[in-house]
């Protein structure tokens, strides 16, 4: 059989978006429950989203140490006993804290749901927060904290959030070695009680949890167990005195790490999907015109890339590579000139069109099948938006043109407003 | 039960096929049975270099990624000391764009200055990135040759220096695709939402043209028996103290290895695991403990390591450690304690097959080691073990004799 290797086979484009239908319903105190059923396996994760994040947390440490404490005993149970049962039942309970909520999420077997979750009722509303529980927690991540503080990479990103929000506020990433110190058993006790309540409270179901699970859910989370109401989360101060250049010195570092960037705004902004493409386009995927100039032309780093950060007040456009300390100015010079380009050029149809169908791709990938579709839902609760959300994105993904790209690379991509922090030698 | 299809090309190439309907994208992985045990020790990390040139173009397509990405498609690869794996997801619809992508790559790579030249500065980044410019980092550079005497897991796959890497000549290039690269030592999976027919046929057009060839035949000399205690000891510029400890272990393909692999889970995986409540929790020695197996094709290792807190010392540390390896080797675990990691491989088993790609990813592998239906008899080999097949497996392996220890010294 003659084929021919030179010429692409026949391909489609992706023309329409279906996110996973998602229920939604109140548990009988309020709590909000949002439903994505689908999935071949008899497996369920269920995402707890409890408004104690770290905005409103009033001090550094407390929300992500309340929030790994809440396992490691309660009034019927000791730390190990609760670990044991749960491994022996062949389940996962994570914990993260994020920026206005804290997590806490079950992934489990279908069938042992009702096991699971009794454990993790009384984790969330019967924790000790023994002492000794405490200090292991915060000598862990003190220890991880100190290595963290040793990677370029770190230092870079800290003083660019920082400079953006300032020490006081959590967005900023602030933490002092005095922070370990200050935080007391007698913080992390009111805090649990003050926001881990039913008022404020998502549930996020996606996989098979089964045809009993909003009953089960209702016997363990349904009642009136609070009446505190949700702490506030306020937004951070407007920052007068945001620097341009900033030099973090690290002279053991083998190579210097670059972030350059720029104050944006969070995903509500009528702008924030055509940026979300123009990012793309710079350095937001693999086929990006800073991955292709600086690694593959080039050879300068091993890996370049730019992303949008969102909160729910405000965020930001960052670009991160590390380089060997000679071709750091090179490698900003650069960049700056891709940045430029953006402005000066429209970008051909060839490269919009590639652009276009790899994030319609990327859109189907991250939405095949209920878990990934959570995980990209629960980001959205965060920051208080809607499903919708995704649909607009989609629809501007399909229509969006270069001119347009363009006129925005003018009014975000101008030089002087770009931050860039350089930590290294 | 995951269900499979497959064919054998005459060329060689092995075809597996599972359908998956629940997504509307499929997977295309292609498994080359190369890895940085085919190296020569002197060209060492060329394995790795050789899976970032493939990315560089190949004989009649001037670009991999942006054809790929033309039809929503992404792709990323590994190298490991056994196999280096290329992958990718595209829309279903666009199966063949896959098809057409991978076998013109293993058709004949564009063997060219610029990409060698290129690609040579990008690993060597790579190296410093992840090996030299961050705390603990060279952990790998120090313990395979520690371990490793003779077999060629004694370099890690990055390599063992990067001379080597900045030496690779466009002849290394060539010759080692054309003794590794054919389609008689790789494995093609293909997942998703396919008809296996229609793989098949695809299969056929596209790979089926690409000449069988010759492989080099290189005797890869096996790991004399370890006869004597070993230790190496460095300090670094580290916020903190770590200790790693290895021990030589069976083949993938051994039949103890399952039993091995519950050894490891006994003592850390989870958060109830031993390892976990006695160093962590109860005495407070450790701020994070692991053990784990390579689970590689070659006689592997069994690894126990922690990072230590500030005021322990790195003697009460591996005491402590020493404690549990010999609660292992002198006392059978109860019932509870095994049925506990059985239960846990069990969902963790069900856990991984909810990913189409990686479903594509593990049938190549079984395939290349034997057959790809023995992906389905897992969960029974890890449920046969017994606690005297475990207590066997430690007693074999904890001895001093088969142990290298690195102690890992903070200067702060």
């Amino acid at each position: 059989m003659n084929i021919n290797r030179t010429t692409a086979p026949e391909f489609k484009n992706i023309d329409s978006f279906e996110l996973l239908p998602i229920e939604t319903y109140e548990l009988n105190n309020g709590i909000k429950v949002h439903l994505m059923q689908a999935g071949s396996q008899e497996v369920a994760k269920l995402d707890f989203l409890f408004p104690a994040g770290s905005v409103q947390a009033s001090q550094p440490l407390l929300a992500s140490i309340t929030n790994k404490a809440l396992s490691e005993g309660t009034v019927s149970m000791s730390g190990a006993e609760i670990s044991e049962k749960i491994d022996f039942y062949g389940a996962f309970i994570g914990q993260q804290a994020s920026f206005h909520h804290s997590v806490v999420t079950l992934v489990a077997l279908t069938h042992f749901l009702p096991e699971t979750l009794k454990i993790l009722e009384d984790i969330i509303k019967n924790p000790v927060f023994e002492q000794k529980e405490i200090d292991t927690l915060l000598n862990k991540r003190k220890q991880e904290y100190l290595i963290e503080s040793d990677k370029v990479k770190t230092l870079a990103t800290r003083a660019f959030t920082q400079n953006l929000y300032g020490k006081e506020h959590p967005y900023g990433n602030y933490l002092t070695m005095d922070d370990f110190e200050k935080l007391t058993r007698e913080d992390v006790i009111n805090f649990h009680k003050q926001a881990y309540i039913p008022s404020g409270t998502h549930i996020i179901i996606s996989g098979q949890p089964g045809s009993n699970i909003k009953e089960l859910l209702n016997t363990h989370f349904g009642q009136h167990w609070s009446d505190e109401q949700p702490l506030k989360d306020p937004q951070p101060q407007n920052k007068e005195d945001v620097l341009r250049n900033i030099f973090v010195e690290k002279n053991d570092a083998l190579q210097s790490s670059i972030k350059i960037g720029i104050p944006l705004f969070s995903k509500e902004h009528p702008d924030f999907h055509g940026m979300q493409i123009l990012n793309a386009v710079l350095g937001g995927f693999f086929g990006s015109r800073l991955m292709t100039k600086i690694r593959e032309e080039k050879g300068l780093t091993y890996g370049i890339s730019s992303f949008i950060m969102t909160y729910k007040f405000g965020g930001f456009l960052v670009i991160g590579s590390d380089v060997k300390a000679e071709n750091r100015e090179l490698a900003v010079k650069e960049i700056f000139n891709e940045i430029k380009k953006l402005r000066d050029e429209r970008i051909g149809n060839e490269e919009l069109a590639l652009v276009r169908n790899f994030l319609l791709g990327d859109m189907i990938r991250n939405f095949d099948g209920p878990f990934a579709t959570s995980d990209n839902y629960r980001g959205l609760i965060d920051e208080s938006l809607s499903p919708a959300y995704f649909n607009e994105f989609f629809d501007v993904l399909t229509s969006i043109t270069a001119e347009e790209l363009q006129n925005l690379a003018q009014k975000y991509f101008q030089e002087t407003d770009f931050i860039t922090v350089i930590a290294g030698k | 039960m995951i269900n499979i299809e497959k064919r054998t090309l005459s060329n060689g190439l092995r075809v597996v096929v599972h359908v998956d309907k629940s997504t509307p994208l499929a997977a295309v992985n292609v498994l080359y049975n190369v890895g940085s045990k085919n190296e020569n020790p002197n060209k060492t990390g060329f394995a790795h270099l050789f899976e970032h040139l493939m990315f560089g173009g190949s004989k009649n397509i001037p670009s991999y990624d942006a054809p790929l990405q033309m039809v929503g498609g992404d792709n990323n690869a590994w190298t490991s000391c056994d196999i280096t794996n290329y992958y990718l997801t595209l829309p279903a619809t666009n199966l063949e764009t896959g098809f057409w992508l991978e076998s013109d790559r293993m058709l004949e790579l564009d063997f060219s200055e610029q990409s060698l030249e290129v690609q040579r500065k990008v690993v060597i980044e790579e190296f410093k990135q992840r090996y030299l410019n961050q705390p603990y980092g060279d952990i790998p550079l120090l313990l395979s040759p520690l371990a490793y005497k003779v077999h060629p897991y004694m370099w890690p796959t990055i390599g063992k220096d990067i001379a080597h890497i900045e030496n690779a000549t466009l002849d290394d290039v060539k010759s080692f695709f054309y003794s590794h690269y054919a389609p008689n030592n790789a494995v093609l999976s293909v997942s998703g939402n396919v008809d296996p027919a229609k793989v098949f046929q695809l299969a056929e057009k596209w790979f089926g043209p690409i000449p069988h060839r010759q492989l080099e035949e290189h005797q890869i000399q096996a790991e004399p028996k370890q006869t004597e205690k070993r230790q190496l000891e460095v300090e670094r510029n580290v916020p903190a103290d770590m200790i790693h400890k290895v021990f030589h272990i069976g083949a993938r393909m051994d039949d103890d290895f399952y039993a091995v692999d519950l050894l490891s889970d006994i003592l850390s995986n989870g958060p109830s695991a031993r390892m976990n409540q006695s160093l962590v929790k109860e005495q407070q020695l450790f701020s994070e403990v692991n053990a784990y197996i390579s689970g590689d094709h070659h006689p592997g290792l069994f690894t126990v390591t922690g990072r230590i807190l500030p005021g322990v010392g790195m003697e009460k540390a591996e005491k402590a450690i020493q404690v549990e390896l010999d609660r292992m080797t002198s006392k059978v675990v109860n019932d509870y304690e095994l049925q506990k990691v059985k239960n846990k491989i069990e969902s963790s088993l069900v856990f991984s097959e909810i990913s189409f790609l990686n479903k594509a990813m593990n049938l190549a592998s079984f395939e290349l080691l034997g057959k790809a239906e023995n992906i389905n008899s897992e969960v029974d080999k890890y449920q046969a073990v017994s606690a005297q097949d475990i207590l066997n497996s430690a007693q074999k392996t904890f001895t001093a004799n088969n142990s290298s220890t690195l102690y890992y010294r903070s200067s702060k």
